[in-house]
């Protein structure tokens, strides 16, 4: 039905990009003031036109209205009305679309919400953004278009992709796809800072608070989509280093790094040109992963996505690296070098710098493992995978590397070698660390683990991670101290750092979660309705009544109750189940998560007797410390955020000359 | 020179830790014989009087023997974890060959040249595929040493504006005090 009119929208919203993009480098070029503003207009026109065009989608999804194939192809009848919203991003099209609504909305916010003090830079900026949003119209139109007709009207359509069909899968894009967009701003910033050849203090401000912002939306999505798999797919675990989750963390990793590298920025002057570096970087690396899932160069979970936007891509982000860096190259060196003297040495801004070497090399580490089976192919002609195993040799080296560094770094001070209170708060971490691993193996059951090197990794993780908490708490503690405890004050003037400490806080938290995936176990059953069987202290009994169909919503979830013991007292009715969607004949895990704090009682109904549901089996996993690492998580978050109420930061001197803007004559 | 040598060292060494699970050790139970007796679930047990040993999914070395394989239809899992059709079947050959009583790296063998080196999670560390772990391995060893050299060692000794650090001023102070003193002293 909107056919036509979806497709004028994204075709207005192209043409108006395109010549915003063009007035915001005329703007620039003759400092023209009433051309910028009308860039300035164009991008809030194009923000309103894709914003419409979603609109005419989401309608159509709810008007059923199939004349639209993409309407068709994700949505059906009986689709419940929240993932009838949410069948919106759940194929490439439409996905495509609401990342070009967002970055369209978060341009035009970044356009009208600058510092007084970017005033000068300001067109470079929206060129920039423009620029972007202007090749994804042209994607938008040409080789993705959403509003493809399909006449005449099927009565019904092929249904939404059932795996996506989970609350977390309905919050898990838009996330991801905010914190995309979010990076858009540090990189138009950067570009903007190279090609007016120079970085001030607004714009450090500027940046780091987009980046924040960016960080936490990434680390929220990126946690959201581990969750999605870990109760929808069903093999026990959230993370499997596959090229899509490898794709989102590449982005995370840079824009660490990055607001690592603006805090050395900010306290010394110095690392400007990496800042620059990691913030185009973490966009492109945006692009870059995005490539690597919806091209089908690397086969993967999310191949229904595929398409052939592939070469498009590869050649936007050929010139997108191209032009990048030319700019860098031509203009990096009027980045002027810092006016503080330094002798680097041992210091806190040291310790920054191994921190951005050890994040910056992670991210090359899962970039080489990506992209290693594609160039093995294409030189040796033979195919080769790198999966987990390959990752996870490397993962807990770099997590040595972040404890020492959070413990350490944080007790340095800028500019100098000494350590205040160093000694006592890192001996006395060393005595608070072992009641804190006590604890942790006692309640963790980590004597429990199989192998020894699993059990000795996990010792030594457990009580490093313990001890840089409890540097943590004394770095903190001793600062509370040179106030004299006036938590106001405080409060009043670190919120940066304190948001960084809880963020740390909850890395380390997150690493002792992660231990457990050295002692997870797992079992596999087939039991008689009636029978019982028992694993590690628990005991679980199909129930005698044998597999009971159940309607949820649009889905038959053919549902095994297990009643779970523990010794002889009942704990809770578990569900796993296999669900049957109308539009397909495939069933789906539904998976039954119990249990407590320390560990998770992940139960996955794999098959069952389909003539008189008497018999199944089950896959139980035992998962331990998989809470700690939601906990840890939403901790980090919360890091975030605190330190984005920071008033202080990047705030230093306004000692900025903007350019005056030529009046028209 | 050192530097260089303890390196080599650690990237040899990392190597062959990469390499361990292609060594992991062969099945306890020596089989005799009975090869023809394809096992059924139940739990593992040697039966009296034969060390016949069956090896049903919750095996041990049942385990390690199917994480090595990735499961051919989906990404990023492998068999053990996958209950995907073609899964099902290598975890049934695997299951098969142990109870013909084949060990490890004979079981990875007949894979490796059935569906070739692709149906590893990790590819063997020979030809090519080693840069696979040289470059990362490099990179995380010599990277310290190029921050140290490039960076710590890298005493500023003016800034932008020609003018000296404090600290090169205080050294040359110090210097000059010394001077002094020791030249009163030889007075």
């Amino acid at each position: 039905m909107f056919a036509n009119e979806g497709f004028f929208l994204i075709l207005l919203g192209f043409i108006c990009s395109f010549y915003g993009f063009v007035s915001a480098i005329a703007a620039a070029f003759w400092r023209h003031r009433r051309l910028y503003l009308s860039s300035k207009l164009a991008l809030t026109v194009t923000s309103v036109v894709t914003v419409a065009a979603s609109g005419l989608i989401i309608y159509s999804l709810f008007q059923r209205d199939y004349s639209l194939a993409y309407v068709m192809k994700n949505s059906s009848n009986d689709l419940p009305k929240i993932f009838t919203l949410t069948a919106f991003w759940s194929s490439l099209e439409g996905s495509h679309m609401l990342w070009l609504t967002i970055m369209t909305i978060v341009g035009t916010v970044a356009a009208w919400t600058h510092s007084k003090d970017n005033e000068h830079v300001m067109p470079y900026v929206i060129a920039a953004i423009q620029a972007v949003i202007c090749w994804m119209l042209y994607l938008a139109w040409s080789h993705s278009d959403p509003f493809i007709a399909n006449l005449p009207a099927p009565p019904n359509g092929r249904g939404m992709n059932e795996l996506l069909q989970n609350p977390y899968m309905a919050i898990h894009p838009p996330m991801l796809f905010t914190g995309y967009s979010l990076l858009v701003v540090p990189f138009a910033y950067a570009i903007a800072a190279l090609v007016y050849g120079d970085i001030t203090e607004g714009w450090l401000k500027s940046v780091r608070r987009w980046t924040l912002v960016s960080f936490v939306f990434l680390t929220a999505a990126i946690t959201l989509g581990g969750r999605w798999a870990y109760v929808e797919l069903g093999w026990g675990g959230y993370w499997a280093w596959d090229p899509v989750e490898n794709s989102s963390f590449m982005p995370w990793l840079m824009a660490t790094a990055l607001l690592h590298s603006l805090l050395v920025q900010d306290k010394t002057g110095h690392l400007k040109r990496l800042s620059i570096v990691l913030a185009i970087a973490g966009f492109f690396m945006t692009f870059f992963g995005t490539f690597l899932t919806r091209s089908g160069v690397v086969s993967s979970v999310h191949s229904f996505a595929e398409s052939p936007i592939g070469p498009n891509y590869l050649i936007y982000l050929a010139a997108l690296m191209l032009i990048s860096l030319t700019i860098f190259a031509i203009r990096a060196p009027s980045i002027l070098p810092s006016d503080t003297e330094k002798v680097w040495g041992v210091s806190r801004e040291s310790a920054l710098v191994v921190t951005q070497f050890l994040l910056i090399s992670f991210g090359a580490i899962v970039l080489i493992g990506t992209l290693f089976p594609i160039v093995s192919e294409w030189l040796t002609k033979q195919r080769i995978s790198i999966q987990a195993p390959y990752f996870n040799m490397f993962a807990p080296w770099v997590g040595l590397g972040i404890i020492f560094g959070i413990a350490l770094g944080n007790l340095f001070r800028y500019g100098s070698n000494a350590m205040p209170n160093g000694k006592r708060i890192i001996l006395s971490a060393i005595v608070f660390a072992i009641p804190c691993t006590i604890f942790l193996v006692y309640f963790g059951d980590v004597m429990a683990t199989p192998t020894l090197k699993n059990l000795i990794a996990q010792l030594v993780g457990l009580y490093l991670a313990t001890w840089a908490i409890g540097c943590l708490i004394g770095d903190l503690y001793y600062r509370f101290v040179d106030l004299k405890f006036n938590y106001g004050l405080f409060f009043k003037r670190n919120m940066g750092y304190f948001g960084g400490w809880v963020a740390h806080l909850g890395m380390m938290i997150a690493i002792i979660g992660f231990m457990g995936n050295y002692r997870g176990m797992e079992h596999t059953n087939t039991v008689k309705a009636g029978e019982s069987w028992e694993f590690h202290g628990y005991r679980f009994e199909f129930k005698a009544g044998g597999i009971d169909p159940r309607q949820k919503d649009n889905a038959t979830n053919y549902t095994a109750p297990v009643n779970l013991y523990r010794g002889d007292k009942f704990i809770e009715e578990l569900d796993p189940a296999q669900s049957k969607y109308p539009t397909k004949d495939q069933t789906f895990n539904e998976i039954a998560i119990a249990g407590n704090f320390w560990q998770d009682i992940y139960l996955v109904l794999v098959d069952f007797d389909r003539t008189d549901g008497k018999r199944a089996t089950f896959h139980l996993y035992i998962n331990p410390t998989v809470r700690f690492v939601w906990l840890a998580i939403v901790i980090i978050c919360l890091g975030g955020i605190i330190a984005l109420f920071d008033k202080y930061r990047g705030n230093k001197s306004r000692d900025v000359v903007a350019g005056e803007w030529e009046t028209a004559k | 020179m050192k530097i260089i040598h303890i390196l080599s060292v650690a990237i040899v060494w990392l190597t062959f830790q990469a390499q361990t699970p292609v060594f992991a050790q062969a099945p306890m139970g020596s089989v005799a014989g009975s090869g023809a007796d394809i096992a059924e679930p139940g739990p593992s047990e040697a039966l009296p009087g034969e060390k016949l040993k069956k090896y049903n999914t919750n095996d041990p070395i049942f385990r390690d023997v199917a994480k090595e394989f990735r499961c051919p239809t989906c990404t990023g899992l492998s068999v053990l974890e996958s209950d995907a059709g073609f899964s099902v079947q290598i975890k049934e050959q695997v299951q098969e060959q142990l109870n013909l009583g084949k060990t490890h790296d004979q079981i990875v063998d007949y894979f490796v040249e059935r569906y070739g080196a692709w149906i590893l999670r990790e590819p063997p560390v020979k030809g090519f595929n080693a840069w696979a772990w040289i470059v990362p391995i490099t990179l995380l060893c010599l990277g310290p040493v190029l921050i140290w050299l490039l960076v710590w060692k890298r005493r500023v000794k003016a800034d932008s504006h020609g003018v000296r650090s404090s600290t090169v001023i205080l050294e040359e102070m110090q210097q000059n005090l010394q001077r002094l003193k020791s030249t009163r002293e030889k007075a």
